[in-house]
């Protein structure tokens, strides 16, 4: 009797568990290597600064493809002018530091590589027009013996679009050598004239003497790219991917523009 | 406001439409072996298009004018009865119609009542009982939700699941209701099988569109079931054996002809089959398995002709469990989800006209998972718990005023408490409890609905539905209307349309898209408001005489507001570290946005015969916008199919042997598949504590990033299966009954993709996409008896 048990429990075990796996007999679509580009623009800079590499397919590709830097052209045109951009071997960057923009002038990228041609547009952004005002600080303890300052800011945008996107870095500083950032979220949109209050965070142990905020106003391929990438590492199994936003036609990436203000503080005195 | 003046004006109306010499034939039908009481009966009188139908409780009125007439009672599957007689004052008419168990045999009178061309209604999928035991079904174990899901409009999840996506809707908006109480997670075995023990089933309905008013709650269908009485006259039951689990249903009076009850259970087995197995491979130190097991109960009292009791009742467990000892540690854990519902029903007849019936419900689920650990003195213990749990009162009230007017109204009350996550932590000398709200909200619903006979070959079911909720501070209102117009061109065709609107207030976070116990109930707040959904659906059904044919075409555009998904990166698993004391706040990781569903339904029908079954064809597009979600760009939920087909045949080859199939095939899925990788390039505007500083003020941070295309821009590959099945039955001494029943599920075994992963090819040494499928051919065998 134990044995037709046995036999009986042996095969719901495998009818239940029984899973078949084979290679996926199945076309995957736009499963080529693409350029990847990044660059954030303002009127402010002087220099543009272009990130440029290659995508690995990850299904049947023997190795990642490297790019060759000298076969690489890209060029920013604006008005008419264009902008050869150059290669930077030590910081793996094409550049071109003789640019001067202004607000409203529209930008154009074209880089191509052996072939393959990416574009993209953006437009330069206003300054940031904003109130700020540093409403204080307060201590927050955890269970586990770990203290946080939290500082509140209130910030009025003046800007005069109905969206603004705004960005507010925060980096903390002791004896004047940068101590910590606040990585969390820091993407706001804000309607025209709107209030917030903001809680930065990042003073671990308040041991920080003095902090920067960057005020950023940028557009909106900047605002929804960041807050992809704020976003983009892995979170468990349940969580549903994260879709980087791209604004870049025939290939992935970014080409937006920001305007930033700096504001500093001496805080936890 | 014009609608509102139109329905008051009717019912003012009303009372012109009754003649001085109108009579009123009232009763119960019920069935004869049984006294079961008989839903939706066809009632009318022979060669006329006057006629009505015997409500949930078997309660019929039809008013007249004082004749002779021959007046026909007639159901799928009983022999119809005629009443040929002068009708010349009111009377009460008790009917008790006797199964006809070879369906072939159903004469002339029986074509009638499966004519869907002279039926008020649409998008209705009724399925009787008895076909849902003779479809071929996974391991033998029938499944009342997947018979459903071969019909068009209405597909499951990923393979072998029972959830229900009906018109691209998600498995959220279905209102699933047995007798009266909601039921909130029908599924066993993270969705392989539901919870619905068709043994104890009386009758199911499926609305996917066209939504009478007393419905309301959800956005896409409504499945409403009603459990069996009881067997008034003698004690009976049913048994059943299979692979995966058991059955007994018993059944019986309780005091003759006055009261009865009925007690259906089951349980899987897997358990303690593999626990001896389990044992030995782990020398004796841990344990662990899985079951489940659900029972339903009914009892039922007759106080008078016009008064009756009922109370039933459903309880449901899924369970894993593990134990292991090592040393003197131990380790518990545990994660069960649970259903528990209650009604207790006053069904009462004002006079021959009226009748009322009114339901105290209740209902709870809840979804849970514990781990203890003990090493020594010290020890630690996690609980996780969601949940959400119903109390309410209900009043439905008919009233057939005449021949042309069939009305229904009501209200209901619901107070529902949700536990959306609460999650205690204690370890020695360290505990916490985090996130342990409750959410208390009432939900209030008042309806009225009239089918009208407007002319003898139109018919109109107009209603409006009041619906309301309350959260804290928080108050939504809504108007809900509804109407279905049908029109008979000829005796056998008919051209149909509908519009109905619904309200959502009860939300579903869903992390995955196919309906996992993990998946968080939660109220519409001032942040989260009630979902909304506009449909309209036009079609046409014609009936075939010969052969026994009925074809129904239905086209329908639905459109969704205020429906809610999780934020990208977020999940039910986002809570804080429990030394943080931070709480989560599932409204921070929601996100709200709109969709809209479209599509083509064909079904062609055969319920008489030798051979039944039908043919269902589906063409839809279904998408979604959400601005936090693809960058705000539409994108095709998962449950997206563009063609689904049915095939479903039953075979009575003679009376001992009764053969079946089904085919299905399906669009794959729509998912994210990561098809490349790079290196993304954010902005640092500091330049410090970048890790790659670049050049002047734009500096580069850097991030490894998949590339996944628009969200759910990749397909999985097409679903196709064929299921058959045989049962060969017995007629046993004391008409007891037995059927030994034979099944293939997927019988040509077909590797469906259930999902996918990044794999490696040792042989061309390249990472490829390697798919997993879950089910092979797989027999199934079970025993059945009747007593």
């Amino acid at each position: 009797m134990k044995t037709y048990i046995y036999i009986i429990a042996t095969f719901l075990i495998l009818v239940l568990i029984s899973s078949c796996e084979k290679n996926a007999d199945i076309e995957i679509p736009d499963n080529e290597p693409q350029l990847v580009v990044a660059a954030f623009i303002s009127s402010q800079n002087d220099t543009i600064s272009l990130k440029v590499s290659m995508s690995h397919p990850i299904y049947y590709s023997s190795g990642s493809v490297q790019l060759n830097y000298d076969e690489v052209t890209a060029v920013v045109s604006s008005g008419g002018i264009n902008h050869n951009l150059t290669f930077d071997n030590h910081n793996l960057t094409f550049f071109s530091d003789k640019v001067q923009f202004n607000a409203g002038d529209n930008l154009k990228l074209n880089v191509s590589y052996r072939g393959e041609k990416v574009t993209s547009e953006c437009t330069i952004i206003t300054e940031p027009v904003y109130d700020f005002e540093y409403l204080g600080s307060e201590t927050k303890t955890y269970k586990d013996g770990y203290s946080e300052g939290i500082h509140k800011f209130k910030i009025t945008c003046n800007n005069g679009n109905d969206i603004n996107y705004y960005r507010l870095n925060s980096n903390f500083y002791m004896y004047n050598y940068w101590y910590s950032n606040y990585y969390e979220s820091d993407l706001y949109e804000f309607a025209k004239g709107e209030t917030r209050t903001i809680e930065i965070r990042g003073d671990h142990d308040l041991q920080a003497d003095s902090m920067k905020v960057y005020i950023i106003n940028c557009d909106e391929h900047y605002y929804l790219y960041h807050k992809n990438l704020g976003n983009s590492y892995e979170k468990g199994p349940f969580t549903e991917p994260i879709i980087m936003y791209n604004n870049v036609e025939g290939g992935l990436g970014i080409f937006s523009s920001y305007n930033m203000q700096l504001e500093k503080y001496e805080i936890n005195k | 406001m014009k609608y509102i003046i139109t329905i008051i004006i009717l019912f003012l109306g009303l009372s012109s439409f009754s003649q001085a010499k109108d009579i009123t034939i009232s009763g119960y039908v019920r069935e004869k072996a049984s006294d079961e009481l008989l839903i939706g009966v066809n009632i009318y009188i022979k060669g006329t298009q006057i006629g009505t139908i015997s409500n949930s409780y078997g309660f019929y009125s039809l008013t007249i004018l004082a004749q002779e007439a021959k007046i026909v009672f007639s159901y799928v599957g009983y022999e119809p009865i005629i009443m040929a007689q002068t009708f010349n004052k009111d009377s009460v008419i008790n009917i008790y119609l006797e199964s006809n168990t070879d369906l072939s045999e159903v004469d002339v009178y029986g074509n009638r009542d499966e004519k869907i061309a002279d039926k008020a209604v649409m998008s209705v999928v009724s399925v009787p009982v008895k076909q849902v035991r003779d479809i071929p079904a996974l391991l033998g174990e029938k499944d009342v939700f997947k018979v459903l899901q071969l019909m068009p409009g209405i597909r499951g999840g990923s393979e072998a699941s029972s959830g229900l996506y009906v018109r691209g809707g998600g498995p959220d908006q279905n209102l699933v209701i047995l007798d009266d109480a909601v039921v909130y997670n029908a599924m066993h075995l993270f969705g392989f099988f539901s919870v619905f023990n068709g043994d104890a089933i009386k009758s199911i309905e499926l609305y996917k569109g066209g939504f009478p008013a007393r419905f309301g709650g959800r956005l896409s269908s409504v499945i409403d079931m009603s459990l069996k009485d009881g067997n008034r006259k003698e004690f009976g039951g049913e048994a059943s054996i299979g692979l995966l689990s058991s059955r007994l249903l018993l059944e019986g009076p309780i005091i003759k002809n006055k009261s009865s009850f009925i007690i259906s259970g089951r349980r899987s087995y897997v358990d303690v089959l593999a626990a001896p197995i389990i044992a030995s491979m782990e020398g004796g130190g841990s344990t662990a398995g899985y079951y489940f097991y659900d029972l339903n109960a009914k009892a039922n009292y007759e106080i008078s002709d016009k008064d009756k009791l009922y109370l039933s009742g459903y309880f449901g467990r899924d369970k894993f469990y593990s134990h292991d000892t090592w040393e003197d540690q131990t380790s518990d854990s545990k994660l069960f989800w649970e259903n528990a519902t209650g009604t207790f029903r006053w069904n009462h007849q004002f006079s021959n006209k009226l009748f009322s019936n009114t339901s105290f419900i209740f209902s709870n689920y809840q979804f849970v998972i514990e781990m203890e650990e003990e090493d020594g003195d010290d020890f630690s213990h996690l609980r996780y718990k969601s949940g959400i749990r119903d109390l309410g009162i209900k009043t439905d009230l008919t009233w057939v005023p005449n021949n042309k007017h069939y009305i229904r109204y009501g209200g209901a009350i619901t107070n529902h408490l949700f536990t959306p996550s609460a999650i205690v932590y204690e370890q020695k000398g360290f505990d916490t409890e985090l996130n342990a709200k409750e959410l208390n909200s009432i939900e209030t619903s008042a309806y009225i609905e009239d089918e009208w006979k407007a002319f003898n070959r139109f018919k109109v079911n107009m209603g409006l539905r009041f619906s309301n909720f309350n959260y804290n501070a928080k108050s939504y209102f809504d108007l809900e209307p509804r109407i279905l117009a049908s029109y008979m061109l000829t005796d056998l065709l008919s051209i149909k349309a509908s519009y109905a609107q619904m309200s959502q207030y009860v939300h579903l976070l869903t992390s995955t898209g196919i309906g996992l116990p993990t998946d968080l109930w939660v109220p519409s707040t001032d942040r989260v408001g009630p979902q909304k959904s506009k449909q309209f659906a036009l079609g046409m059904a014609k009936d075939f005489e010969d052969p026994n044919f009925s074809l129904s075409v239905e086209a329908y555009y639905k459109t969704m507001t205020d429906i809610i998904s999780y934020k990208e990166g977020a999940s039910f698993m986002m809570f804080d570290d429990p030394t943080s004391s931070e709480e989560f706040n599932y409204e921070d990781a929601v996100t709200i946005g709109k969709g809209y569903s479209t599509g083509i339904e064909v079904l062609l029908q055969r319920k008489f015969g030798k051979l039944t079954g039908w043919i269902g064809y589906t063409l839809s597009l279904t998408k979604y916008q959400f601005d936090e979600l693809n960058n705000g760009k539409e994108f095709f939920p998962r449950h997206d199919r563009r063609h689904d087909f049915s095939i479903v045949g039953i075979y009575k080859l003679n009376e001992k042997i009764t053969l079946s199939a089904t085919w299905i095939y399906g669009t794959g899925d729509a998912v994210s598949l990561a098809k490349s990788t790079y290196t993304a390039y954010g902005h640092n505007p500091s330049g410090v504590g970048s890790n790659y500083p670049g050049q002047g003020l734009s500096y580069f941070n850097s991030y490894q990033t998949n590339h996944y295309g628009d969200k759910n821009s990749f397909r999985m590959a097409a679903y196709h299966r064929l299921d058959v099945g045989a049962q060969f039955k017995k007629k046993l001494k004391k008409g007891r009954e037995r059927v030994i029943e034979v099944s293939l599920y997927n019988a040509y075994s077909r590797q469906n993709p259930f999902y996918y992963y990044t794999g490696y090819d040792h042989n061309t040494k390249q990472t490829v996409l390697k798919q997993v499928s879950l089910f092979p051919i797989l027999p199934g065998v079970s025993y059945y008896l009747k007593f």
